[in-house]
């Protein structure tokens, strides 16, 4: 009954204790007996359990008696917390009603947990405060109520004073989705309209689509229309996720499920578009989809061999599927043949996709390092969207080049506010504002290039406040910069995969501390190897793989013989994961050596 | 008949070198004599009517065995191989274990080639590498056994020891040579994880050699030593004309051997096998009247064909066609031609009148031409 459905998700910083509630949740209510727990359930991916966080979005649903003595139906739909998965959580957001807004009772509001919240609050959620981890020493749950006013603008009188690892405070929760989420408002009367929220593809049953179902109800057998391809199926199953799927006989609307429809063709579903009925039976009106993303960070992923083109162009399309975030197309480089250039949220996505089509799939990759769109500017007056640096139109055709900025927020204890602005400073950050959210913790909000966030900005900010500055940034725009690309030649000729656009300013020192790098990890071979950086014409850096003068065994003799091939051919397969360019090999972390270059 | 060589293993050490991660143990006279007794009843239940014509005694320490020991061994061999009365009789020696009494035994007992462990005239790099020795103490023991009749004499040397200078190798080498020894042996000190020194790396004590210092000892080497009438022969190996160690040119010529003692290997008629490597292990087996073999490695053809080749390609005389061509049925250029023209092209090889052969500034880096050849 659509009236005892909840539709909720969580939204937390990193480590506020999201996955530990999700999981106390599932127990309490019993989705899952204790012996099928596994911490963390919701994370399943295993990168997610590694890294100890969530990227992908997950539903699944609870059944939960309440006080009234009515049973209710709750779907929980996970979401992600750091700063490039923003998308996926405006995805989950949009298939709610409720949040829970999870902040850690010792640190308080972060950054994220901010963006976060703003996002739910567009979307008219209602939103349910708690306060985790009250059982901690340092908890402070009173200053952290006064944060969650002040700066976020909503009651925090009635927050739910909770910690998950202990089981405090469960049962109240549970109780407040009840009172205070809506029941969703969907009509079960009229023709079927649901939203994809997610998908993903499971090698035996094709494109397995993730739905939130606002009107009607959808049943097996049923023909069907994406309304956005115009693509015709007939419905194989649903379900619902307890995690594990579970079939069911219907899906009426408000609920949240899975659909599998013998979809074969990767393309035919897209993340954001409508399902409806096929036939006159169909609604005319799609749902709102979602905003296209647009990635600001791009690279280029190349397979080490060069057989394996086809195996990545398969890979990147299920992955797709999976995470509509990712774009990619085609492209060809001198240095490492046919790849494709691809497009990401930030750079914990580019790792992410980089891990998953590395381990899923089973692909050797060159990443190249990372960069921005840039914006060129022709002297003719027309402009130009630059995504690889090799593409940058000749300078003389170029009027000016324009990089995106950003507006970034730094929350950080007071003590380390010095900190904070030497490096963004050094980073070309421009100040905005300093605002205190209480009296120990600040924050910080500067413009500053996109591209000095992709190198080691994260880093640095996590270095210099000890772990304690959190960061989120939005893209504000394009700005006209001083900028100039590096190229880089080794053994005389000019790596188009290690080209990168650098800030006139930083163009020495960047270009040599890449040569100094990529000597250190470039092996030696039969001859020197001279490797040059370079602006234009003009070198402004130089040093020298010399060629290697001892590389043999020693001893051999009668007992060694199996040991020692077996060492040559362990120095063959550690060759045959460099890529060949011209007669120079080049490791795979070459390719990223910019990333390492500090100043 | 092709002549095979006979390896003997013998696990003991008094105490094990500090970058010695081979199979030794310390232990006492009664063990010795068990292991005498195992040798000879492994020698029975391998005994063949192939001719053998060298015989190497390595380790572990030989010379921790008395002659009478060393004795037995050899003439427990002698009942079940047929030895030839001209055989090259090789073993390794401490120079901290000799007098001139047990040498006097061991030339008594047949061995006619010593292989002296010197390693280094320095008394601080004999000390990092857990040598038992002094420089003085390895000195006599040459001296000791040229008066107890061995000539065919062969020391050890090593080179890139942490804290070695170049002024240092070259005082090593120059005294050595300075004796006229007829052969000599170099060897690049290789560090691996668990063994003392792996240790004393690992925890920063003592930080590795220069790749390039040790490149310019081992140059410094091969000017030094043709000079003083010593002709490399193989990668490691220098020796006067005809001095060559017989047993080890069988090797590189990848021919047949048997090996016998715990964790000696063989290699016969294509097939390379390995004894337990753990002396109980070894002699439960052998006591109960087993193979000792317990490793064993059948190659494919291209695989023999790269290891025969990698391994004539260590000595200065290089690969042999008609050799290769005897033993496989096929010229080598019939899987390596591609290879080979392409290392001929770019100078990684050289041909000779009779095959083909490493060019002489290659040598350093021999694993570059290795490594291609391999399947």
């Amino acid at each position: 009954m659509q009236s005892h459905v909840r539709n909720f998700c969580i939204i937390a910083h990193i480590d506020h204790g999201k996955s530990t509630l999700a999981d106390r949740l599932i127990e309490h209510t019993g989705t899952l007996s204790e012996r099928e727990m596994m911490e963390q359930v919701l994370d399943s991916m295993d990168l997610e359990r590694e890294r100890g966080i969530t990227i992908k979005l997950q539903a699944v649903r609870l059944i939960y008696r309440a006080q009234d003595g009515e049973e209710y139906t709750l779907n929980l739909i996970d979401t992600p917390g750091h700063v490039d998965f923003s998308y996926e959580v405006s995805r989950s957001l949009a298939a709610c009603e409720g949040a829970l807004l999870v902040v850690d009772a010792v640190q308080g509001i972060e950054a994220q947990t901010l963006a976060n919240v703003y996002l739910a609050l567009e979307h008219n959620l209602t939103i349910i405060p708690v306060i985790n981890k009250i059982d901690l020493p340092g908890a402070d749950p009173e200053r952290v109520k006064r944060e969650i006013e002040d700066v976020i603008g909503i009651s925090a009188d009635n927050a739910i004073l909770a910690s998950a690892k202990e089981g405090i405070g469960i049962n109240e929760i549970l109780e407040r989705i009840v009172q205070e989420v809506p029941a969703p408002a969907g009509d079960p009367d009229k023709p079927l309209r649901a939203l994809i929220f997610d998908s993903h593809y499971d090698d035996y049953r094709g494109v397995i689509t993730y739905i939130r179902v606002v009107d009607g109800k959808i049943e097996p057998g049923m023909k069907i229309r994406m309304m956005a391809t115009g693509a015709e199926f007939e419905v194989d199953d649903i379900g619902v996720f307890t995690p594990p799927p579970l079939r069911m006989q219907r899906l009426d609307a408000g609920t949240v499920g899975y659909l599998a429809a013998s979809i074969k063709n990767v393309k035919d579903t897209r993340v954001g578009d409508t399902i409806t009925a096929a036939g006159k039976d169909g609604s005319k009106e799609p749902l709102p989809g979602y905003k296209k993303v647009i990635p600001m960070v791009y690279c280029g992923l190349y397979p080490v061999e060069t057989i394996q083109y086809d195996e990545l162009r398969t890979a990147l399309d299920k992955l797709q599927l999976n995470d509509a975030s990712l774009i990619y197309e085609p492209e060809t480089s001198e240095a490492l043949g046919f790849g494709f250039r691809c497009g990401f949220l930030g750079l914990l996505h580019m790792e992410i996709v980089q891990e998953r089509l590395e381990r899923e799939y089973n692909l050797d990759l060159i990443t190249t390092a990372p960069n921005t769109v840039y914006l060129a500017t022709l002297t003719d007056g027309s402009e130009q969207l630059v995504d690889n640096p090799a593409h940058l139109p000749p300078i003389g055709k170029t009027e000016h080049l324009s990089e995106p900025y950003v507006r970034a927020s730094i929350i950080v204890p007071s003590d380390y506010i010095g900190n904070m602005m030497e490096l963004a400073k050094d980073k070309r950050g421009i100040f905005k504002n300093m605002e205190y959210l209480d009296t120990s913790r600040v924050v910080l909000t500067y413009e500053l290039p996109l591209s000095e966030i992709l190198y080691d900005f994260f880093d640095q900010l996590k270095s210099r406040s000890k772990g304690y500055a959190s960061l989120d940034y939005e893209v504000i725009g394009y700005r006209q910069s001083d900028l100039e690309r590096l190229d880089v030649m080794i053994n005389g000729e000019v790596v188009d995969a290690l080209s990168t656009i650098v800030h006139k300013d930083r163009a020495y020192t960047k270009g040599r501390g890449l040569v100094e790098k990529l000597r250190k990890l470039i092996p030696r071979q039969m001859f020197d190897i001279p490797l040059q950086a370079a602006i234009g014409n003009k070198i402004i850096a130089r040093e020298t793989v010399k060629a290697v003068r001892k590389d043999v065994l020693a001893k051999c003799y009668g007992g060694d013989i199996s040991r020692k091939r077996k060492l040559l051919e362990k120095q063959k397969e550690g060759k045959k994961r460099m890529k060949q360019v011209g007669s120079v090999e080049i490791p795979q972390e070459a390719f990223m050596a910019i990333l390492k270059v500090t100043e | 008949m092709a002549a095979v060589g006979l390896y003997i293993h013998v696990p003991f050490c008094l105490q094990k070198c500090s970058y010695c991660d081979f199979y030794s143990l310390a232990a006492g006279e009664a063990d010795y004599d068990r292991y005498v007794r195992l040798l000879q009843q492994e020698a029975s239940l391998r005994q063949s009517d192939l001719p053998v014509d060298t015989i190497f005694l390595g380790g572990g320490t030989p010379s921790v065995l008395s002659p009478a020991q060393v004795s037995a061994v050899l003439q427990g061999l002698s009942r079940y191989f047929a030895i030839h009365p001209d055989a090259e009789i090789t073993m390794e020696a401490n120079p901290g274990t000799l007098t001139l009494d047990k040498l006097l035994g061991y030339r008594a007992a047949g061995v006619n080639r010593l292989s002296l462990g010197v390693q280094s005239l320095d008394e601080s790099e004999l000390r990092l590498l857990g040598r038992l020795h002094s420089a003085e103490a390895a000195l006599d023991a040459i001296r000791l056994a040229r008066k107890a009749g061995f000539e065919n004499l062969s020391c050890d040397v090593i080179y890139g020891v942490p804290g070695q200078s170049m002024q240092s190798w070259q005082a090593t080498l120059e005294r050595l040579t300075d004796l006229e020894l007829p052969h000599i042996s170099l060897y690049s000190l290789e560090i691996h994880d668990d063994t003392p020194l792996g240790r004393l790396l690992q925890s920063g004590q003592i930080r590795e050699a220069d790749e390039d210092l040790i490149a310019d000892m081992y140059s410094l080497a091969r000017h030094l030593l043709p000079e003083r009438g010593l002709w490399q022969y193989e990668i490691s190996n220098f020796s006067k004309p005809g001095w060559e160690s017989r047993h080890n040119l069988n090797y590189w010529q990848n021919g047949d051997y048997v090996g016998l003692g715990p964790a000696a290997w063989s290699y016969l008629n294509g097939v390379r096998s390995g004894n337990a490597s753990d002396l109980n292990t070894y002699a439960k087996l052998i006591a109960r009247g087993e193979s000792a073999v317990v490793e064993r490695e059948q190659l494919d053809e291209l695989t023999a064909e790269a290891e025969t080749i990698i391994l004539a390609l260590r000595t200065t005389k290089g690969l042999s066609n008609a050799s290769f061509v005897a033993r496989f049925g096929h010229p080598v250029e019939l899987h390596f031609g591609c290879i080979f023209d392409d290392m001929l092209a770019s100078g990684m090889l050289r041909r000779t009148t009779e095959g083909y052969a490493l060019p002489s500034a290659i040598v350093p880096i021999a694993n570059q031409v290795f490594t291609r050849v391999l399947p």
